[in-house]
């Protein structure tokens, strides 16, 4: 029997509730976008007592489908001021899949100074105050947690950046391996865990009832189907790209194409590329021995095993993981061609629990600014420690790319809705500037990663310079991806599915195996689309409308090298996405 | 054969690595190469697979398979890569 897990931590009361019956086929991100649609006033402070936090797993989050421990976190975004979902890859997804708990909402605020632990398992769960663990690093909140609570726990946590209520924190969740490292990152949503007093989250999945699968020989059916495809498939079998060099063996396909964002999204290829991608982590990782190594997974039963754990060149282990967005932010974005320095820069958003993609851009910006020169990895790693400490200008460059360009005088801010833009460049590659442009989530580019059949001739092969026919594109793969963000599968299985229709009849199948539903491929983007509606209704009622699903500025006017373009995609066009 | 030669840079990545020519570095070498030749013709050259090829950029811009190269341009050829 599924069931809901309410926090409120006013006045501290944990209550279990039914699932209502029109939440019971949802799950991840149709269930987080439906409650705090529901749930949340849109015109709310992100960080007061009426915004809400809700974490739920995927529909198939739990089972043996490959790929698909993910666990989405929902709420009113501090970052966009927006409807927000961020998910992550974690064995926690799994462990609040196989409990059956449909989600955890956490909300109210305290009227006394915290923070708390939530402690969860099979019956219901507690809070339990944690001073000891105030202003702790993620990794000590890990290794403390693990002490108490044994290693087979999960822990969901917030760093000191959470705690302090910046507009770039994340919500952390652990790896295989028990590293703070996974993260629902966008958004600032571990602000708002940090508004509520909420320090981590333990998971005790002790006799857990385990997925309520309804036809269990049409899951099946469906797992063999999707894992033939996540197996055959090029990119995700294994010794493919993805596994052997990671996501950052993306660096060189977009600097080639000219759409590697550089230097502040002022030049589209970066010099310094083949320094920081995934080929040379690879190599490094090799070179170094020791603690390294690629094909990490992030979850158990992960087919694609696209993470990896750097080693510092004694072979110690220094930070899991370098992939493609955050090697690339703190790298091109910031002119820095020394992995070990990005490496360190990721180390230090992880601990200090956030974003690395809006810590990157708030850098790239910061470097914009003059407070480090481009290419400075050491003036970069010491200027990013201020949000560590917590100082005035640590304050700054912890809310974000927007409001650090802002405090500056800044007019080259990479956002669309304050939230800092991924590492493809729209004046490069239209179809994902629309997919920033129009996401109710704001710059996003797992919100419809047209990237697939612009750069990497996935799923068909479409000119990225041309703006003909993005508009569709980007809407189709914004629609599924809702769906896809539901079902609780990596993103990454939409390789296989673009191109195997097995693949994708199997995935459909097992989100119908485990509701007992008869949903048809065909249906996937109708059913996606319910979601994005619910989000953006909020945003509208949040004050965000079509005046904001707008390119900065500086892309209109300013041309891009080396192709030289501005973004030619019109306001009308643009609205013709959700007309 | 042609008597005229052309110097193009040739870059292979990820698993196309290991059919770059021994002086290459990192997977990228300049080589002299026959004037007219295609993008198809260099990879046969290279004795690369053509089930291990996806696609090739030349100058930045995707070209394909038949596109004859010219002095000086740069090439990119990858096998399937994805990431995100």
């Amino acid at each position: 029997m599924a069931w809901i897990l309410r926090v409120n931590m006013r006045d501290q009361s944990v209550k279990v509730e039914d699932v209502p019956g029109d939440y019971e086929l949802l799950g991840g991100r149709a269930l987080t976008s439906r409650m705090v649609y529901d749930e949340v006033p849109a015109d709310c402070h992100p960080l007061g007592p009426n915004n809400k936090i809700i974490i739920s797993p995927g529909v198939v989050t739990g089972t043996n489908a490959p790929s698909s421990g993910r666990v989405s976190v929902g709420g009113k975004s501090p970052l966009t001021g927006g409807i927000k979902e961020s998910n992550a890859g974690t064995p926690v997804a799994q462990k609040l899949g196989r409990l059956q708990i449909k989600a955890v909402v956490v909300e109210g605020q305290p009227d006394k100074e915290g923070p708390w632990i939530l402690k969860l398992n099979k019956d219901g769960g507690e809070l339990i105050p944690a001073q000891e663990l105030k202003g702790k690093l993620t990794s000590e909140v890990n290794e403390a947690l693990f002490k108490d609570y044994g290693e087979k726990a999960g822990v969901i946590n917030i760093g000191p950046a959470g705690e302090n209520r910046m507009f770039m924190a994340g919500v952390c969740f652990n790896d295989n391996e028990g590293r703070a490292s996974r993260y629902a990152g966008r958004g600032g949503l571990g602000a708002v865990l940090g508004s509520k007093g909420v320090k981590a989250i333990v998971i005790d999945e002790a006799d857990a009832p385990k997925v309520d699968i309804k036809d269990q020989d049409l899951f099946k059916q469906g797992v063999k189907k999707l894992a033939e495809g996540l197996r055959s498939h090029d990119v995700t079998k294994p010794g493919g790209a993805l596994n052997s060099f990671g996501t950052a063996v993306l660096i060189n396909i977009l600097n080639e194409a000219g759409g590697l964002p550089t230097r502040n999204f002022s030049e589209g290829v970066f010099d310094g590329a083949q320094k920081i991608s995934g080929e040379t982590i690879a190599d490094t990782v090799n070179q170094r021995g020791g603690a390294g190594m690629m094909g990490h997974s992030c979850h158990p039963g992960c087919l694609i095993q696209c993470s990896n754990v750097y080693p510092k060149p004694d072979g110690s282990e220094h930070v899991s993981c370098v992939e493609y967005e955050s090697d690339w932010a703190f790298g091109a974005n910031c002119g820095i061609d020394n992995l070990d320095h990005v490496a360190e820069l990721i180390r230090l958003c992880n601990e200090y629990g956030i974003d690395t993609i809006e810590a990157g851009v708030t850098m790239g910006v910061a470097m914009e600014a003059g407070l480090v020169k481009f290419g400075d990895g050491e003036g970069a790693i010491k200027l990013l420690q201020e949000v560590g400490k917590n100082s005035t200008l640590g304050r700054i460059l912890g809310n974000g790319s927007e409001f650090t360009g802002n405090a500056y005088g800044v007019t080259r801010i990479p956002t669309v809705k304050r939230q800092g833009m991924p590492a493809y460049e729209p004046r490069s590659v239209k179809g994902i500037g629309v997919t920033y442009i129009t996401s109710p989530m704001g710059a996003d580019h797992t919100a419809g990663y047209t990237i697939a059949p612009e750069i990497l001739s996935v799923g068909g092969q479409v000119d990225p310079l041309a703006k003909e026919g993005k508009i569709d594109l980007s809407r189709t793969f914004q629609q599924v991806t809702a769906f896809v963000d539901s079902a609780g599968y990596c993103l990454f299985i939409a390789f296989a599915i673009l191109d195997i229709d097995s693949a994708n009849e199997g995935m459909v199948e097992t989100v119908n195996g485990v509701l007992g539903t008869n949903y048809k491929p065909e249906d996937v983007p109708r059913l996606g689309a319910e979601t994005l509606e619910i989000e953006r209704e909020f945003n509208q009622k949040a004050g965000i409308t079509s005046v904001h699903d707008r390119p900065p500025e500086f892309m209109r006017y300013e041309s891009l090298p080396p192709h030289n373009r501005t973004f030619d995609i019109s306001d009308e066009e643009l609205d013709s996405v959700w007309k | 054969l042609s008597e005229h030669k052309i110097k193009v840079e040739v870059n292979l990545f990820a698993n196309l690595r290991k059919y770059a020519p021994p002086e290459s570095i990192e997977g990228s070498t300049t080589m002299e190469l026959d004037e007219g030749i295609t993008i198809d013709e260099l990879c046969r050259q290279l004795e690369i697979p053509p089930s291990e090829l996806k696609q090739f950029f030349v100058n930045h811009v995707r070209r394909g398979e038949d596109y004859r190269l010219q002095e000086g341009d740069r090439v990119a050829i990858f096998p399937p890569v994805a990431g995100g």
